[in-house]
């Protein structure tokens, strides 16, 4: 390559020549502008991952009866049309709270914790023994025997409920996949969310025939468009999908295009609040 | 050159190149940090983790694609020679926020869970057959590791220990750590959500990085001169045209075979000296370089070899191969055999050329 002999050359130990240095002087203003460009368009470009809420500034106490199947949860009593709301339980981080809900079974309990909440979803974060109080009075609850809606085939992608309900946002798809599976492996309860043609979401708590929990056998199928067939039932407030280890089909490639990226995406406006929420099956 | 080690000979450029470096680093974070949670704010809020993983991530991708843009920009333009000088730093900090991106998801993904971070983080996906679910924190895994090999591995030390050849083809993985990345990102980020940023700015990354070492190689390959080694090696040189071509103190490159370039070099006005075109260093195009100090000096990073034999000055022990150069009128014929290393021979002079020692003893 030729240059002139008067071409500024840089040797390291020697300096910046002069001739060099008004290049510099507009060319780190400019990678640096560029960096912060790339930063703003970046952060302005990234999705909503919904209205999901998970409250660590203020721990809330609730009182309810507490239950084990499918999954933890603690039933309160509600003026709602289901005269009662369920709570779902789970552990720090990724870990399980069956062993107390087992050791307290049917008490009413006060339970305080950190609050998760996204649509109709309630989640307490149960952060130690000391968040467990005994109640003198036991609570009574409405009947919660167990309705059969509908058998119904439904496309969808497995999330782990404490993390898609608000601790992690986004905490679907595929970047979070990882996660997904350890929480399920952690007894997180999986939900199946399905999305209609208007983009609307609705998600399902999933649990075996049986109605014990499903998370195991949701592991493999975490996180990706696929479809379930299996039986909607209705027990207190909850709509709970049941499924066996057969119930899990994959997606062919028409069926993938038209669920859209496996980023079940979700349209959040300040006045929707987020439109996650149970939408009605029709039997 | 061959001193003792620290390890980093500072110097200010030298801190003056970090503290640019890492002023835009943190800039981007803090901006991205900053402008998405005034964006997603409340109930819409994303999480803070998640927001640094992205940070992190996209960040180290520009830093990488700034690697691998700046070898072509120097070879194209002698004004970006600094920001090669210091390139080993460039490549280092970009491991280190690749690193800190790993950490994070490593953390925040794959810890507080019923098994070990490090099998969650590579046991969840399992399906190699298919793109939509391969499991790419495998590719960003690998992309890191070549990251750290060559962060650990950048030091002259290195260089020095394993030979010069070595180290260059142990650093040219960095393609492969590239390649990996774009991956990692497609089968990643791009899976669930192929909007935005990410895959413009993948797109123009590539684009970028690819037309540069285009431009670069035509360059190249057009200012060099071809010659037929066999022929020149058969009648004992081979003629490579007029001495006029070659500007003062610097040098012309004169490819005799696929893997050798020689350079040709004028000095102080009339004399002529070609020596090979590969620096003992870090290989670097030697032909590109000047004569500073009556010494031809590397544009990569100053290393230095006199002319009369291909050795580097006192204390430094560097020697390269020489060559004969001869003239037949204004023609230089180049005879293509090479000396060995360090060989003393005796320098061309130019006939006739008073006026122009003249001229260079007064510049
Ligand atoms: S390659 Fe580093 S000085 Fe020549």
């Amino acid at each position: 390559m030729k240059n002139s002999d008067k071409s500024p050359f840089y040797v390291g130990y020697l300096g910046l020549p002069k001739e060099l240095s008004a290049f510099y002087k507009l060319l780190i203003p400019f990678i640096l502008l560029m960096f912060l460009l790339f930063s703003l368009w970046h952060s302005i470009s990234q999705k909503s991952a919904g209205a999901g809420v998970w409250d660590l500034t203020t721990p809330v106490t609730l009182s309810g009866v507490m239950d084990t199947e499918p999954y933890p949860v603690l039933r309160i009593p509600s003026d709602n049309q289901f005269g009662m709301r369920s709570v779902l339980l789970v552990g720090l981080g990724k870990q399980p709270v069956n062993d107390v809900a087992i050791k307290f079974k049917g008490k009413s309990l006060a339970l305080t914790g950190n609050y998760i909440s996204r649509g109709g979803y309630e989640m307490l974060e149960i952060v130690g023994a000391e968040a467990i109080e005994l109640l003198p009075v036991a609570i009574t609850l409405p009947d919660v025997s167990i309705r059969t809606i509908a058998k119904t085939t439904l496309v969808g992608e497995i999330v782990d409920s404490k993390c898609f309900l608000g601790v992690m946002k986004p905490g679907e798809g595929k970047t979070h996949k990882t996660c997904a599976a350890l929480c399920l492996m952690g007894e997180m309860p999986p939900i199946f969310v399905v999305k209609n043609a208007k983009g609307e979401r609705a998600g399902y708590l999933m649990a075996n025939t049986d109605h014990k929990s499903a998370a195991e056998i949701s592991v493999p199928h975490v996180a990706k468009p696929i479809n379930i067939t299996g039986q909607i039932i209705r027990r207190g407030d909850q709509l709970i999908l049941h499924i066996d280890k057969d119930a899990f089909g994959d997606l062919n490639q028409a069926e993938r295009l038209a669920y859209g990226p496996s980023f079940a995406e979700e349209i959040y406006t300040a006045n929707s609040q987020g439109n996650f929420c149970n939408i009605p099956v029709k039997a | 050159m061959s001193q003792g080690y620290v390890p980093v000979q500072w110097n200010s450029d030298k801190k003056k190149y970090d503290l640019y470096l890492w002023l835009g680093v943190i800039l981007y974070i803090v901006v991205f940090m900053g402008v998405s949670s005034a964006v997603f704010k409340g109930v819409a809020a994303l999480s803070p983790a998640i927001l640094l993983i992205r940070a992190f991530g996209s960040c180290a991708f520009l830093l990488l694609t700034m690697v691998l843009c700046i070898g072509p920009l120097a070879r194209l333009d002698k004004r970006f020679l600094p920001i090669l000088y210091n390139r080993r730093h460039l490549g280092v900090s970009t491991f280190l926020v690749t690193l800190i991106h790993g950490i994070i998801v490593t953390v925040w993904y794959n810890g507080f869970g019923v098994i070990n971070p490090f099998k969650s983080l590579v046991s969840a996906h399992h399906d190699y057959g298919s793109l939509a679910q391969f499991p790419f924190e495998i590719l960003g895994i690998a992309a890191l590791f070549i990251l750290l090999i060559m962060a650990a591995t950048s030091h002259d030390y290195w260089n020095k220990n394993l030979g010069p050849s070595v180290w260059k083809s142990l650093h040219m993985f960095v393609y492969i750590a590239y390649g990996l990345t774009i991956a990692h990102i497609a089968l990643g980020a791009l899976q669930t959500d192929f909007t935005g940023f990410l895959p413009i700015m993948g797109f123009l990354s590539v684009l970028i990085v690819g037309a540069l070492h285009l431009a670069a190689a035509f360059r190249e390959n057009r200012n060099d001169l071809y010659l037929d080694r066999d022929e020149g090696v058969n009648i004992g040189h081979v003629n490579i045209g007029p001495w006029q071509t070659i500007e003062n103190n610097q040098a012309i490159t004169v490819a005799i075979d696929k893997n050798e370039k020689v350079a040709v070099y004028r000095y102080d006005g009339n004399k002529l000296a070609a020596i090979s075109n590969v620096c003992k260093h870090q290989l670097g195009p030697l032909g590109e370089g000047k004569v500073i100090d009556g010494c031809i000096t590397c544009p990569w990073h100053g290393y230095q070899y006199r002319p009369d034999d291909g050795q580097s000055p006192p204390p430094y022990t560097e020697k390269i191969s020489t060559y004969h150069v001869s003239l037949d009128g204004d023609d230089m014929l180049l005879d293509p055999n090479p000396l060995p290393e360090g060989t003393a021979r005796p320098v061309t002079l130019i006939p006739n050329t008073d006026k122009l020692t003249a001229e260079a003893n007064a510049s």
